[in-house]
Protein backbone atom coordinates (compact mmCIF):
# COMPACT_ATOMS: atom_id res chain seq x y z
CA UNK A 1 0.00 0.00 0.00
CA UNK A 2 2.60 2.41 0.60
CA UNK A 3 5.20 1.61 -1.85
CA UNK A 4 4.04 3.63 -5.08
CA UNK A 5 4.42 1.55 -8.53
CA UNK A 6 4.88 3.37 -11.58
CA UNK A 7 3.82 1.32 -14.28
CA UNK A 8 5.17 1.99 -17.88
CA UNK A 9 2.03 1.85 -19.42
CA UNK A 10 -0.20 4.93 -18.87
CA UNK A 11 -3.93 4.99 -17.95
CA UNK A 12 -6.30 4.03 -20.53
CA UNK A 13 -8.82 6.71 -22.44
CA UNK A 14 -11.81 7.27 -20.80
CA UNK A 15 -14.58 5.46 -22.42
CA UNK A 16 -17.66 7.48 -23.76
CA UNK A 17 -19.83 4.85 -21.70
CA UNK A 18 -17.86 5.86 -18.47
CA UNK A 19 -19.23 9.55 -19.16
CA UNK A 20 -22.43 8.70 -20.04
CA UNK A 21 -22.78 6.50 -16.78
CA UNK A 22 -21.69 9.73 -14.46
CA UNK A 23 -24.31 11.65 -15.79
CA UNK A 24 -27.05 9.75 -15.26
CA UNK A 25 -25.30 8.63 -11.40
CA UNK A 26 -25.68 12.73 -11.19
CA UNK A 27 -29.05 13.07 -12.19
CA UNK A 28 -30.58 10.42 -10.70
CA UNK A 29 -29.13 11.65 -7.37
CA UNK A 30 -30.81 14.95 -8.19
CA UNK A 31 -34.18 13.95 -8.89
CA UNK A 32 -34.00 12.10 -5.53
CA UNK A 33 -32.90 15.34 -3.15
CA UNK A 34 -35.35 17.89 -4.87
CA UNK A 35 -38.11 16.69 -2.47
CA UNK A 36 -38.26 17.05 1.55
CA UNK A 37 -34.91 15.56 1.55
CA UNK A 38 -33.31 19.07 0.32
CA UNK A 39 -35.32 20.82 3.36
CA UNK A 40 -33.85 18.21 6.03
CA UNK A 41 -30.63 18.64 4.86
CA UNK A 42 -30.66 22.52 4.95
CA UNK A 43 -32.53 22.63 8.57
CA UNK A 44 -29.74 20.15 10.00
CA UNK A 45 -27.42 22.26 8.03
CA UNK A 46 -28.45 25.26 9.61
CA UNK A 47 -29.04 23.69 12.62
CA UNK A 48 -25.22 22.89 13.18
CA UNK A 49 -24.10 25.78 11.70
CA UNK A 50 -25.53 27.80 14.83
CA UNK A 51 -23.26 26.14 17.36
CA UNK A 52 -20.44 27.47 15.48
CA UNK A 53 -18.39 30.46 16.86
CA UNK A 54 -16.26 32.85 15.93
CA UNK A 55 -13.32 30.96 17.47
CA UNK A 56 -14.47 27.58 16.26
CA UNK A 57 -14.16 29.08 12.84
CA UNK A 58 -10.83 29.89 13.52
CA UNK A 59 -10.07 26.67 15.15
CA UNK A 60 -11.36 24.54 11.99
CA UNK A 61 -9.10 26.82 9.52
CA UNK A 62 -6.16 26.04 11.77
CA UNK A 63 -6.79 22.70 11.83
CA UNK A 64 -7.21 22.49 8.39
CA UNK A 65 -4.40 24.27 7.53
CA UNK A 66 -2.85 21.55 10.06
CA UNK A 67 -4.05 18.31 8.07
CA UNK A 68 -3.37 20.14 4.38
CA UNK A 69 0.69 20.80 5.68
CA UNK A 70 0.95 17.14 6.99
CA UNK A 71 -0.75 15.60 4.10
CA UNK A 72 1.67 18.08 1.99
CA UNK A 73 4.74 17.35 3.38
CA UNK A 74 4.29 13.73 4.40
CA UNK A 75 2.60 12.07 1.38
CA UNK A 76 4.99 14.54 -1.17
CA UNK A 77 7.02 11.23 -1.99
CA UNK A 78 10.08 12.55 -0.50
CA UNK A 79 10.12 10.22 2.04
CA UNK A 80 12.44 7.28 1.50
CA UNK A 81 10.89 4.29 0.48
CA UNK A 82 13.26 1.74 -0.95
CA UNK A 83 17.23 1.36 -1.36
CA UNK A 84 18.78 0.99 -5.23
CA UNK A 85 21.71 -1.51 -4.61
CA UNK A 86 23.87 -1.14 -7.50
CA UNK A 87 26.68 -2.61 -8.20
CA UNK A 88 29.00 -2.60 -11.25
CA UNK A 89 27.02 0.34 -12.50
CA UNK A 90 23.84 -2.09 -13.08
CA UNK A 91 21.26 -2.31 -10.58
CA UNK A 92 21.60 -5.13 -8.29
CA UNK A 93 18.70 -5.20 -6.29
CA UNK A 94 16.02 -2.59 -5.26
CA UNK A 95 15.15 -3.24 -1.15
CA UNK A 96 11.78 -1.96 0.07
CA UNK A 97 12.88 -0.17 3.84
CA UNK A 98 10.06 -1.49 5.56
CA UNK A 99 11.86 -4.71 6.70
CA UNK A 100 14.80 -4.99 8.52
CA UNK A 101 17.08 -7.19 6.40
CA UNK A 102 21.06 -8.04 5.43
CA UNK A 103 22.01 -7.80 1.99
CA UNK A 104 25.20 -9.52 0.90
CA UNK A 105 26.48 -8.03 -2.68
CA UNK A 106 29.44 -9.99 -4.65
CA UNK A 107 31.89 -7.56 -6.10
CA UNK A 108 35.24 -7.68 -7.79
CA UNK A 109 37.03 -7.09 -4.34
CA UNK A 110 34.49 -9.02 -2.23
CA UNK A 111 31.53 -8.79 -0.84
CA UNK A 112 30.31 -6.28 0.51
CA UNK A 113 26.96 -6.19 3.25
CA UNK A 114 24.43 -3.70 3.19
CA UNK A 115 22.23 -3.62 6.15
CA UNK A 116 18.48 -1.98 6.61
CA UNK A 117 17.55 -1.67 9.72
CA UNK A 118 14.37 1.02 11.06
CA UNK A 119 13.74 2.13 7.73
CA UNK A 120 17.41 3.48 7.40
CA UNK A 121 20.20 1.79 5.04
CA UNK A 122 23.82 1.62 5.50
CA UNK A 123 26.95 -0.24 4.09
CA UNK A 124 27.69 -2.71 6.88
CA UNK A 125 31.31 -3.98 5.83
CA UNK A 126 33.02 -3.45 2.82
CA UNK A 127 36.42 -5.18 1.17
CA UNK A 128 37.58 -1.54 -0.21
CA UNK A 129 40.95 0.02 1.65
CA UNK A 130 39.69 3.35 2.82
CA UNK A 131 36.15 1.62 3.77
CA UNK A 132 34.68 5.91 2.92
CA UNK A 133 31.73 4.23 2.08
CA UNK A 134 31.27 2.31 5.72
CA UNK A 135 32.50 5.67 7.07
CA UNK A 136 29.01 7.46 5.48
CA UNK A 137 27.15 5.79 8.12
CA UNK A 138 23.73 5.23 7.90
CA UNK A 139 21.96 6.79 5.27
CA UNK A 140 17.98 8.32 6.00
CA UNK A 141 16.37 10.52 3.32
CA UNK A 142 15.72 10.16 -0.15
CA UNK A 143 18.20 10.81 -2.45
CA UNK A 144 21.18 9.84 -0.12
CA UNK A 145 23.72 7.47 -1.51
CA UNK A 146 26.78 5.61 -0.23
CA UNK A 147 29.34 4.82 -2.77
CA UNK A 148 32.48 2.14 -2.40
CA UNK A 149 34.33 2.53 -5.72
CA UNK A 150 36.84 -0.18 -5.63
CA UNK A 151 34.13 -2.68 -5.12
CA UNK A 152 31.41 -0.74 -7.43
CA UNK A 153 28.95 -1.38 -5.14
CA UNK A 154 26.12 1.64 -4.11
CA UNK A 155 23.30 1.92 -2.10
CA UNK A 156 20.84 4.78 -3.39
CA UNK A 157 17.98 5.71 -0.98
CA UNK A 158 15.11 6.39 -3.26
CA UNK A 159 11.10 7.69 -2.83
CA UNK A 160 8.58 7.57 -4.89
CA UNK A 161 9.87 11.27 -6.41
CA UNK A 162 13.23 11.19 -8.25
CA UNK A 163 15.40 13.82 -6.53
CA UNK A 164 18.06 14.14 -9.15
CA UNK A 165 17.83 14.05 -12.61
CA UNK A 166 21.45 12.28 -13.41
CA UNK A 167 24.13 11.26 -11.27
CA UNK A 168 27.46 11.23 -12.70
CA UNK A 169 30.35 9.43 -10.58
CA UNK B 1 -19.16 -18.28 61.36
CA UNK B 2 -19.93 -14.66 61.16
CA UNK B 3 -19.56 -13.01 57.82
CA UNK B 4 -18.09 -9.25 56.97
CA UNK B 5 -18.79 -6.90 54.81
CA UNK B 6 -16.66 -4.33 53.17
CA UNK B 7 -19.00 -1.34 53.39
CA UNK B 8 -17.79 1.39 50.77
CA UNK B 9 -19.29 4.37 51.14
CA UNK B 10 -20.26 6.47 48.45
CA UNK B 11 -20.95 9.66 48.23
CA UNK B 12 -23.84 11.23 45.38
CA UNK B 13 -21.23 12.58 43.65
CA UNK B 14 -19.13 8.95 42.86
CA UNK B 15 -22.78 7.69 41.62
CA UNK B 16 -23.23 10.98 39.42
CA UNK B 17 -19.48 10.16 38.16
CA UNK B 18 -20.34 6.34 37.19
CA UNK B 19 -23.78 7.23 35.87
CA UNK B 20 -22.36 9.35 32.96
CA UNK B 21 -18.54 7.05 32.42
CA UNK B 22 -21.68 4.57 32.17
CA UNK B 23 -23.50 6.41 29.24
CA UNK B 24 -19.82 6.78 27.81
CA UNK B 25 -19.58 2.81 27.82
CA UNK B 26 -22.47 2.49 26.16
CA UNK B 27 -21.66 4.66 23.48
CA UNK B 28 -18.10 2.84 23.08
CA UNK B 29 -19.93 -0.21 22.93
CA UNK B 30 -22.25 1.04 20.19
CA UNK B 31 -19.23 2.34 18.40
CA UNK B 32 -17.64 -1.33 17.89
CA UNK B 33 -20.57 -1.94 15.84
CA UNK B 34 -19.53 0.60 13.34
CA UNK B 35 -16.93 -0.92 10.93
CA UNK B 36 -13.80 1.29 10.61
CA UNK B 37 -11.18 0.96 7.50
CA UNK B 38 -8.58 1.19 9.34
CA UNK B 39 -7.50 0.71 12.79
CA UNK B 40 -7.58 3.37 15.42
CA UNK B 41 -10.32 5.51 12.63
CA UNK B 42 -12.44 5.50 15.08
CA UNK B 43 -15.47 8.23 14.86
CA UNK B 44 -15.16 8.55 19.41
CA UNK B 45 -18.59 8.68 20.36
CA UNK B 46 -17.70 8.59 24.08
CA UNK B 47 -15.73 11.62 24.19
CA UNK B 48 -19.37 13.52 23.71
CA UNK B 49 -19.71 12.78 26.90
CA UNK B 50 -16.11 13.96 27.87
CA UNK B 51 -17.57 17.12 26.12
CA UNK B 52 -20.39 17.73 27.79
CA UNK B 53 -19.08 16.90 31.56
CA UNK B 54 -16.17 19.15 30.62
CA UNK B 55 -18.40 22.08 29.96
CA UNK B 56 -20.83 21.15 32.66
CA UNK B 57 -19.10 20.45 35.55
CA UNK B 58 -15.24 20.76 35.06
CA UNK B 59 -12.44 18.92 34.38
CA UNK B 60 -11.91 16.69 37.39
CA UNK B 61 -15.07 14.90 36.79
CA UNK B 62 -14.28 15.05 32.99
CA UNK B 63 -11.14 13.36 33.71
CA UNK B 64 -12.81 10.95 35.98
CA UNK B 65 -15.37 9.86 33.40
CA UNK B 66 -13.14 9.32 30.66
CA UNK B 67 -10.56 7.32 32.68
CA UNK B 68 -12.71 5.60 34.39
CA UNK B 69 -14.40 4.85 30.88
CA UNK B 70 -11.10 3.91 29.47
CA UNK B 71 -10.48 1.10 32.06
CA UNK B 72 -14.01 0.00 32.48
CA UNK B 73 -13.91 -0.33 28.45
CA UNK B 74 -10.93 -2.17 28.19
CA UNK B 75 -12.47 -4.89 30.92
CA UNK B 76 -15.79 -5.16 29.10
CA UNK B 77 -13.97 -5.81 25.58
CA UNK B 78 -11.35 -7.86 27.44
CA UNK B 79 -8.18 -5.26 26.30
CA UNK B 80 -7.08 -4.56 29.43
CA UNK B 81 -3.51 -4.22 29.42
CA UNK B 82 -3.17 -4.79 25.50
CA UNK B 83 -1.30 -2.58 23.18
CA UNK B 84 -4.68 -1.12 22.47
CA UNK B 85 -5.62 -0.43 25.82
CA UNK B 86 -2.53 1.61 26.20
CA UNK B 87 -3.31 3.52 22.69
CA UNK B 88 -6.46 4.54 24.73
CA UNK B 89 -5.11 5.38 27.75
CA UNK B 90 -2.29 7.21 26.06
CA UNK B 91 -5.08 9.50 23.95
CA UNK B 92 -7.81 9.86 26.56
CA UNK B 93 -4.53 11.53 29.02
CA UNK B 94 -3.20 13.39 26.27
CA UNK B 95 -6.54 15.02 25.44
CA UNK B 96 -7.93 15.34 28.57
CA UNK B 97 -4.47 17.62 29.15
CA UNK B 98 -4.88 19.85 26.48
CA UNK B 99 -8.29 20.16 27.38
CA UNK B 100 -7.49 21.40 30.93
CA UNK B 101 -5.70 24.64 28.84
CA UNK B 102 -8.85 24.50 26.52
CA UNK B 103 -11.15 25.04 28.96
CA UNK B 104 -9.40 28.61 29.62
CA UNK B 105 -10.63 29.73 26.15
CA UNK B 106 -13.05 32.81 26.45
CA UNK B 107 -16.06 30.67 26.03
CA UNK B 108 -17.86 33.65 23.86
CA UNK B 109 -15.90 32.35 21.18
CA UNK B 110 -15.05 29.07 21.54
CA UNK B 111 -17.28 26.48 21.99
CA UNK B 112 -17.28 22.56 22.19
CA UNK B 113 -16.36 22.44 18.96
CA UNK B 114 -13.19 24.27 19.50
CA UNK B 115 -12.19 21.54 22.48
CA UNK B 116 -13.91 18.50 20.81
CA UNK B 117 -11.35 19.33 17.89
CA UNK B 118 -8.25 20.26 20.46
CA UNK B 119 -8.67 16.68 22.07
CA UNK B 120 -9.09 14.92 18.76
CA UNK B 121 -5.51 16.12 18.30
CA UNK B 122 -4.27 15.50 21.50
CA UNK B 123 -6.05 12.14 21.04
CA UNK B 124 -3.92 11.28 17.57
CA UNK B 125 -0.72 12.75 18.87
CA UNK B 126 -0.83 10.58 21.83
CA UNK B 127 -1.60 7.37 20.37
CA UNK B 128 1.11 8.21 17.52
CA UNK B 129 3.88 8.57 20.32
CA UNK B 130 2.66 5.51 22.06
CA UNK B 131 2.91 3.71 18.68
CA UNK B 132 6.29 5.30 17.75
CA UNK B 133 8.22 5.12 20.75
CA UNK B 134 7.07 1.79 22.13
CA UNK B 135 5.13 -0.58 19.20
CA UNK B 136 6.01 0.26 15.90
CA UNK B 137 9.81 2.02 15.90
CA UNK B 138 9.28 2.70 12.09
CA UNK B 139 9.30 5.67 10.14
CA UNK B 140 6.91 4.35 8.42
CA UNK B 141 4.00 5.37 10.16
CA UNK B 142 4.45 8.41 9.28
CA UNK B 143 2.49 7.55 6.06
CA UNK B 144 -0.46 7.30 8.27
CA UNK B 145 -0.18 10.06 9.93
CA UNK B 146 -2.28 12.53 8.06
CA UNK B 147 -4.87 9.42 7.41
CA UNK B 148 -5.37 10.01 11.62
CA UNK B 149 -5.45 14.07 11.45
CA UNK B 150 -8.28 14.11 8.85
CA UNK B 151 -10.21 11.77 11.00
CA UNK B 152 -9.36 13.87 13.91
CA UNK B 153 -10.44 16.86 12.18
CA UNK B 154 -13.74 15.35 10.61
CA UNK B 155 -14.51 13.26 13.46
CA UNK B 156 -13.56 15.72 16.47
CA UNK B 157 -15.73 18.77 14.35
CA UNK B 158 -19.00 16.24 14.31
CA UNK B 159 -18.75 15.28 18.08
CA UNK B 160 -18.52 18.95 19.19
CA UNK B 161 -21.60 19.30 17.04
CA UNK B 162 -23.17 16.55 18.93
CA UNK B 163 -22.13 17.81 21.95
CA UNK B 164 -23.33 21.29 21.61
CA UNK B 165 -26.73 20.01 20.52
CA UNK B 166 -26.99 17.92 23.11
CA UNK B 167 -26.02 21.24 25.83
CA UNK B 168 -28.54 23.30 24.30
CA UNK B 169 -31.27 22.13 26.56
CA UNK B 170 -29.14 23.06 29.13
CA UNK B 171 -28.37 26.92 28.71
CA UNK B 172 -28.37 28.04 32.65
CA UNK B 173 -25.28 27.09 34.66
CA UNK B 174 -25.99 24.60 36.71
CA UNK B 175 -24.82 24.75 40.39
CA UNK B 176 -26.52 21.89 42.30
CA UNK B 177 -27.23 19.54 39.42
CA UNK B 178 -25.63 16.72 41.43
CA UNK B 179 -27.36 16.31 43.96
CA UNK B 180 -30.51 16.99 41.96
CA UNK B 181 -32.57 14.27 40.06
CA UNK B 182 -31.00 14.83 36.62
CA UNK B 183 -30.63 12.34 33.20
CA UNK B 184 -27.17 13.45 32.96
Amino acid sequence: MFFIHHSPIGNKTQQPIDKIGTGLAFFSVFRVFRGYELRLFRMMYTAALQHIKLGDWLTLLLGSIFVALLTFKLWSGDLADKAIIRSGGKIFREVPLSRDQQIEVPGPLGVSIISIQNRKARIASDPSPRQYCVRQGWLQQAGEIALCLPNQVSVELAGSRKKYDSLNY
Amino acid sequence: MTTSTINLNTTAEDHHIARMAAVALGLTILESAIPSPLPGVKPGLANIVTLIVLARYGWRTAAWVSLLRVVAGSLLFGNFLTPGFFLSLSGAVLSLIVLAFARHLPARWFGPVSHSIYAAFAHITGQMLVVYLWLIPHAGIAYLIPIFATAALVFGTVNGLIAARFMDNFKKPLDHGIHGRKAI
